[in-house]
């Protein structure tokens, strides 16, 4: 064989892993800055909750083939590179979203919290609704902590023209009211009994 | 590469692993080699005084008595009287051992790994002919040819064949052998001569023994690389990791007991003189003392809590029924040691939870409830409330992390981004001390710790069969993830605490092996070990 530098190969490899992970997780936005549990043994987990639910779904396979073309090579060298992991890295990112989103759906539907528009434009009403579907937490100064909005861009243009109203602010108020009495039972219910 | 080539190889790798071995790191592998030859090895010595001799003692086929002189080096006339009287002591004195009845004249084999000098075989040959007339059998010799051949006959077929775990094997016997065991890459090894992946074909029983037998061999070639640096650790991580894919191959293929338990006893004596090695170094508190002094006082706390460990492991096994030559007379000293270092130890990941534990458990029974108690309430604790990040205590790692990676971690070392996996709220290894404290009626140390504890996710990796808890990674297995019920009842926490569930049934038999199962695999520090070897030393 020709000369060749195994070391300097295995640390490029390296950096390239992690600037392909860079780009999968900046095209997954919130998403890609979700906790990230390895499993290190075996190929299916199962989740006991505090209230005893057991959830149990199987693994899925997520891949996404890199191409890179001889001729691109020879004219373009390193970038010809950069640009075919830009490219994996942008449809990784997208089959990774789509199996996340369908995940958490498929979790929200066994769990009856999923409240269906069906093609109703966005209103402050339904915001509220899905406020008033979702636990909230509450920091040691008393101020909830808000749960994110994750939507589409058109949803969110849709977001962003929403009129806060004297109705609409009263009912959110009142709804964190009642999440923080919510709140305070479950924190209640964090202890030994009996 | 053809098999006869790679035989070739296999046999140069012997025999410079034989040329390289020192007595008492070629005695071991010799008694296994004894096993692999029909021998049943029944008392392998630690050099002491008492040994009039006899390094190996073993019964034939034909349930002869056979005592072996090992050597190593050539033997020329000069040698040859330096250790003559030891010679003539293996052939005249009878054996003292209750296995081997005085009456029964025994034969005698002196085994060297070197050559044997002309002048020193007509010593012998005369020697020989004055035994005969005194009704002495002759002395008989293995010299390192012989020994070599005898090797690579009976471990060369159960050597790993396949180039890339040949590799493996060469690469441990060459390794540099300072640090600690690559558990990831001996697993494969040991799974490349034992047959305990679930896809591997059925052998025999007469197949299955040998190569239990080969296997105890390989791991003394592989472990050339720790002898060079009397890495006694590394060598205790290695029996521990044999002595449970022995059970698992025999839990695996049901073999009966007769057919490893021979190799097995000698597993045990390997590890009892590799901790008597370990804890002579330790006793000296020479701890932070190792290297470099620049360096050392940096990962010495490190190493504190492996020999604390370990040492306790030892206690611990020696209580549950494992046979020691030497602990009973240093108890003292061994718990002077664990109590001095346990205080020095530092924990920067959950794999040295289960050596703190091991350290609370040993002083609980020996005599030293109160810095045991102290112990494990700093464990419980540090096992809580370091998997919150808003205590700022600083991260408690994984068990699966490599404890190397750990440390630099701990040191301060910035996480890679690649390796950025998640350590708050997930535990490995909590649960079980969570139910031992209830066990201990500790309530009011929990209430105190119960809120944090509402929110970490206890993570036990179960996997389809039993015995697979004895083998390092298993591919099949499920990760189960719990929370604690809001609210929890005490009385339930209680019940939960009394109840075994998911040991191996090997180690429900040999429960002095668990020490060593937990703190050598801590990714199974789990309630079914942890409990069982609470029960164990309660009984």
């Amino acid at each position: 064989m020709l000369p060749d530098f195994p070391e300097v190969r295995q640390l490029i490899g390296r950096i390239l892993e992690e600037w392909f992970e860079f780009c999968c997780n900046r095209r997954l936005g919130l998403m890609g800055r979700m906790r990230k549990v390895v499993m290190h043994e075996g190929g299916r987990s199962a989740l006991r909750r505090w209230d005893g639910s057991i959830e149990r779904k199987p693994m899925g396979r997520i891949g996404s083939a890199v191409t890179l073309r001889k001729e691109e090579l020879e004219s373009k060298g390193v970038g010809a590179v950069l640009e075919a992991l830009q490219t994996t890295a942008e449809d990784m990112a997208g089959k990774q979203g789509r199996f996340m989103i369908r995940r958490i759906n498929e979790t929200l539907e066994e769990a009856g919290q999923v409240r269906h528009a069906k093609g109703q434009a966005l209103t402050p009403g339904l915001i509220l609704e899905m406020l008033d579907m979702v636990d909230i937490d509450f920091d040691e100064r008393g101020q909830p902590k808000m749960p994110t909005l994750m939507c589409g861009e058109a949803l969110f243009e849709a977001a962003k023209k929403l009129e806060p109203t004297i109705e609409y602010e009263t009912k959110q108020r009142q709804i964190i009211e009642s999440k923080r009495l919510a709140w305070r039972e479950r924190e209640g219910d964090r202890k030994l009994v009996g | 590469m053809r098999a006869s080539d790679s035989r070739g190889v296999s046999e140069r790798a012997i025999e410079n692993w034989l040329a390289k071995a020192s007595e008492r790191s070629y005695q071991t592998a010799f008694c296994h080699l004894l096993g692999a030859m029909g021998y049943t090895v029944v008392h392998s010595t630690s050099h002491g005084p008492a040994e009039e001799g006899k390094d190996v003692i073993a019964l034939d086929r034909r349930s002869r008595p056979v005592a072996f002189q090992l050597k190593r080096g050539s033997i020329t006339p000069r040698t040859w009287r330096e250790f003559e009287a030891e010679i003539i002591e293996l052939v005249e004195l009878p054996i003292r051992h209750p296995s081997i009845s005085g009456n029964v004249r025994h034969c005698a084999l002196l085994v060297t790994t070197g050559y044997i000098h002309e002048l020193v075989s007509s010593r012998i040959q005369g020697r020989n002919q004055d035994w005969a007339q005194r009704g002495f059998q002759p002395l008989a010799t293995w010299s390192g040819s012989e020994l070599l051949a005898k090797f690579c006959t009976h471990t060369g077929a159960f050597l790993p064949q396949p180039i890339p775990d040949f590799h493996r094997l060469l690469g441990f016997m060459i390794g540099a052998g300072d640090g600690l065991l690559d558990k990831d890459e001996f697993s494969l090894l040991l799974g490349s001569v034992l047959p305990v992946a679930e896809d591997s074909p059925s052998i025999g029983r007469a197949k299955a023994s040998r190569a239990v037998a080969s296997a105890a061999v390989m791991v003394e070639y592989a472990m050339a690389g720790f002898d060079k640096k009397q890495n006694h650790y590394a060598r205790i991580e290695a029996y521990t990791m044999l002595a449970c894919y022995v059970l698992a191959t025999a839990a695996r293929l049901r073999l009966p007991k007769s057919a490893w338990s021979g190799t097995f006893n000698l597993i045990e004596s390997a590890l009892d003189a590799c901790v008597r090695l370990l804890a002579e170094e330790a006793v000296k508190l020479d701890v932070f003392g190792q290297g470099s002094p620049m360096t050392d006082p940096f990962v010495a706390p490190y190493r504190a809590a492996l020999v604390v460990g370990a040492l306790s492991a030892h206690g611990l096994w020696c209580m549950l029924g494992g046979k020691s030559e030497w602990f009973a007379g240093q108890l003292d000293q061994v718990r002077r040691t664990v109590k001095v270092l346990s205080r020095q130890a530092h924990l920067p990941a959950e794999s040295v939870v289960p050596a703190i534990f091991l350290a609370s458990q040993f002083l609980r029974h020996h005599g030293a409830m109160r810095d045991a108690d102290a112990m494990f309430k700093q464990l419980l604790k540090a096992s809580v409330l370091r998997k919150h990040p808003k205590h700022n205590l600083g991260p408690l790692w994984g068990p699966y992390l490599p404890l190397e990676d750990a440390i630099l971690r701990h040191l301060g070392k910035p996480v890679e981004h690649a390796d950025a996996e998640a350590w708050e709220h997930l535990t490995h290894t909590a649960w079980p001390l969570v139910l031992i404290a209830a066990r201990r009626l500790m309530r009011q140390d929990l209430e105190r710790l119960w809120h944090p504890i509402t929110s970490l996710l206890f993570t036990e990796t179960v996997p389809a069969r039993s015995y697979q808890r004895l083998l390092w990674r298993v591919p099949t297995a499920t990760m189960m993830q719990a929370m604690v019920p809001r609210p929890q009842s005490w009385a339930d926490l209680r019940k939960q605490a009394s109840r075994v569930e998911g040991l191996p049934a090997a180690l429900r038999r040999m429960c002095r092996w668990l020490p060593y199962y937990v703190l050598v695999y801590p990714h199974r520090f789990n309630a079914g070990a942890v409990l069982a070897l609470d029960d164990a030393l309660n009984v």
